[in-house]
């Protein structure tokens, strides 16, 4: 009897916490995380997807690479009049990074934002009059595109203490042949297209757990704020909604970016943005006034599905002593303070293989001031012209093996992540500074262990 | 007769199974076969194909300038052939989308589909100029293979060289001209004086800044193989048949979408077998006779069956979804089993057997 007693009481005993340390480092996306690192490894549909959902996600993967055309059309109808590309693959090539210009006015991942200087009623940027929020450089026969930006890139060197040289680019841009007379002050900022795999994770993210990291005003003294982006919800309406989507987190979810690019980009209207991006222009003579969208909304869920139900590539080579000591010196130095490491997502049964995760984006989607020299000067709702967002950096590692190139932050001005870390100052200066004093070896394990991310 | 045919028989095929190997030497380890594949690829395989693919976009360059010089209905069909050359070269290529045709964004400048009708016709109606650097600034579904075919063509291959019109004529010039330029690109991006894509493959996970190691490299050539037979069966038949829609078909106007189907099979096939122009070279097919030769037996096996059921069609693929459904479905199950022999056979064996 006493004997069972003791086997009872012990069994009692309150579980430990799981320690995050415990799990696999490979797993970035957690249970839906995928080993692939070759080409595809962006597109891959989450395990766990019932026979209706693959359907669902195949639909969308078909409209992410449909090339649109100008309607009447049997086929794909709604380019136009004015975009800057005609499909999402254009700029979102096999799911992953666009790239800067080569120079001159040529380019076709990358768009330019502009806005007047100030906030709207909604607290977010100010359409320039007769061009609106985004320069579309393209438009359908007859109509003239807005502009074209002419991109010039000067070069400087950069000195590690230990005598490396590395050259630093910079572009110049130039707006150049409006359709008509641009406002003066117009302000301009450079995006090119984002990697679209996880996220359903980052939607599904708990806003507590992103709070949780925010000190708006470095209350802690660690030179290191984060704050959150509270944006206007285009589609619902909705004021003061935490943004964490974009370079600067200024839309709130996936069907919220995803409505916005089909119609700035492409051109393409749906019930949530059911006005062509020309409305109202001088050029249009009236045309394009009602509401009339291109796309069902089972089109648009289709393609919010695609992207919410894409695995995170895994990480590799996570156990390689080089790796971990890289991986040790990232946190030494600081990056992980904004480069948050783990992330855990909601737990939402209708959508088990995004719930309850524990996730290693390394972001904590707040925005930082990273100093003048990365600044567009252009504020997105509470984003001020010096703050982005932290750029997750889970699947980076594999962005060359993927598109090709290895061009980095949100204009493409780095061509690696030497380059990208030299680009970080204002809160990521001192981070920086410890990189930059760092041995040649430890500097070289450091980009080890980001490559293997 | 039974005993002098035999020997025969059995000569015959000593002499074929030694010429499909013949420059292999049976004691190469499957690491060494890996090796050699990964350094054959550029120099025997992509840059032949691409080679001969801007060969043939110049000749339908060069055919489309005498089009328009002598607009009679002899060049006319002379220029439409030449696009079909031109387009089995495209579609034999289709097997290995990787590397600066990918990269570059090449595949969609020349072969994005649909045609934006409304606006080649409307750039017909203008007068706006038709020079090399207009026509690289236009869209996408403005340039490339179809909208040729369009005009080369017209419906449903009914195109008559006296409905051609100048401005007509101008326009297949200069796209003609576009085209043979990025297929040049194609070529130039695997040549060591280019852009040495070549390289990548030959020194992948010896220095290769694309390819960490050669299993990267070797799964790079075979997933392209598996992408292109899924292409096929899940979109380019599965969308028109399943909507039982013609419109969905990708080349309705020269009607050439079996010639399609097939040219991808035959090419991912040629690739597969290190087979491409007549260059013999190291390729998966020796690396899967090494490791496991029934499989190998099997998946040539599938590829025969899938381009045999590909070329049977008589009938146009945009009628054949009608009339032909059980022919179509038979076609598109074969497909889908040769797929998935490589996805859960073939791919698997790479992983395991691919060390380095």
């Amino acid at each position: 009897m006493l004997t069972s007693l003791s086997f009872i009481i012990p069994s009692c005993k309150e579980p430990e916490a799981f320690p995050d340390s415990n799990l696999d480092e490979r797993m970035s996306g957690g249970d839906a995380t995928v080993f692939d690192a070759g080409r595809g490894a962006y597109g891959h549909s989450m395990e766990g997807l019932g026979p209706r959902d693959l359907q669902v996600h195949s639909f969308g993967d078909k409209m992410f690479g449909t090339a649109f055309v100008l309607g009447p059309a049997p086929l794909h109808p709604g380019l136009g009049p004015l975009f800057n590309q005609n499909s999402c693959s254009s700029c979102h090539q096999s799911e992953g990074r666009g790239k800067a210009s080569d120079g001159g006015t040529s380019y076709e991942s990358l768009f330019f934002r502009i806005s007047m200087p100030g906030n709207d009623e909604n607290g977010g940027p100010i359409a320039v009059p007769g061009f609106g929020h985004q320069i579309q450089d393209r438009a359908v026969f007859g109509i003239k595109p807005e502009a074209n930006v002419h991109t010039r890139w000067e070069t400087r060197k950069v000195q590690f203490p230990d005598g490396e040289e590395v050259e630093l680019r910079q572009p110049v841009y130039d707006i150049q042949n409006p359709y008509s007379d641009l406002p003066s002050g117009v302000l301009i900022s450079p995006r090119v297209a984002r990697p679209v795999f996880g996220m359903g994770l980052i939607e599904a993210i708990d806003e507590a757990s992103i709070l949780a990291h925010a000190d708006p005003n470095d209350l802690d003294g660690n030179g290191i704020s984060g704050k959150p982006n509270l944006v206007y919800d285009y589609v619902t309406g909705k004021q003061k909604v935490l943004g964490r989507i974009g370079w600067k987190a200024g839309v709130p979810d996936l069907k919220g970016q995803i409505a916005r690019a089909l119609n700035e980009d492409i051109g393409i209207t749906t019930s949530a943005f059911p006005l062509k991006n020309a409305h109202g222009q001088p050029q249009m003579a009236g045309a394009y006034l009602t509401p009339n969208p291109d796309l069902p909304d089972s089109s648009l869920h289709a393609l919010v599905y695609y992207m919410q139900t894409l695995s995170v590539p895994a990480r590799r080579d996570v156990k390689n002593p080089d790796i971990l000591e890289g991986q040790s010196l990232f946190k030494a130095i600081g990056c992980i303070r904004c480069h948050v490491d783990v992330q855990t997502t909601r737990v939402d049964m209708r959508q088990k293989m995004l719930s309850g995760q524990i996730i290693r984006p390394y972001s904590d989607f707040l925005l930082h001031d990273m100093g003048p020299e990365l600044a567009d000067n252009r504020p997105e709702f509470l984003a001020d012209g010096q703050e982005w967002r932290t750029a997750p950096l889970w699947g980076i590692g594999l962005s060359k093996r993927v598109s090709g190139h290895n061009q980095l932050l949100h204009d493409g001005r780095a061509r690696g992540f030497k380059e990208a870390i030299l680009w970080h100052g204002g809160e990521g200066e001192a981070a920086k500074q410890r990189f930059m004093k760092l041995s040649a070896s430890s500097r070289g394990k450091v980009l080890k262990f980001l490559e293997s991310l | 007769m039974k005993s002098t045919f035999l020997p025969f028989a059995l000569f015959l095929l000593l002499i074929s199974s030694c010429k499909k190997d013949n420059n292999q030497s049976p004691e190469k380890s499957s690491n060494e076969l890996v090796s050699q594949a990964l350094a054959d690829f550029g120099p025997k395989i992509a840059v032949p194909t691409y080679a001969n693919l801007h060969s043939k976009a110049q000749l339908l360059a060069n055919s489309i300038q005498e089009l328009r010089s002598n607009t009679n209905q002899e060049n006319l069909v002379t220029a439409q052939n030449q696009w079909f050359a031109t387009r089995t070269a495209w579609e034999q290529s289709e097997c290995m989308l990787f590397g600066p045709v990918a990269t570059e964004a090449l595949d969609p400048a020349i072969d994005t589909w649909p045609v934006n009708q409304n606006e080649v016709d409307s750039l017909l109606a203008s007068s706006n100029a038709l020079g090399s650097s207009q026509i690289e600034e236009l869209g996408e579904g403005l340039k490339g293979f179809h909208p040729i075919e369009y005009l080369l063509f017209g419906i449903a291959r009914s195109r008559k060289a006296t409905e051609l019109s100048q401005r007509q004529l101008d326009y297949l010039v200069a796209l003609a001209n576009n085209l043979a330029e990025k297929t040049e690109a194609m070529h130039t991006g695997w040549l060591e004086t280019g852009g040495n894509f070549t390289s990548e493959l030959a020194n992948a996970g010896k220095g290769s800044t694309v390819f960490s190691s050669q299993q990267d490299g070797f799964l790079e050539i075979a997933n392209a193989i598996v992408e292109i037979i899924g292409e096929v069966g899940e979109g380019k038949i599965q969308e028109p048949f399943a909507a039982r829609d013609s419109l969905l078909e990708e080349s309705p106007f020269a009607m050439n979408s079996w010639n399609d189907f097939k040219d991808n099979l035959v090419g991912a096939k040629n690739n597969y077998m290190g087979n491409v122009l007549d260059q013999n070279s190291t390729s998966i097919h020796h690396f899967v006779v090494k490791n496991n030769s029934a499989l190998d037996v099997q998946i040539q096996q599938a590829f025969d069956r899938s381009i045999g059921n590909l070329s049977a069609f008589s009938t146009p693929f945009g009628r054949a979804i009608f009339s032909q459904p059980a022919q179509v479905q038979t076609a598109q199950t074969n497909l889908a089993s040769l797929k998935t022999l490589l996805e859960e056979k073939l791919i698997p064996l790479i992983q395991l057997q691919v060390k380095n």
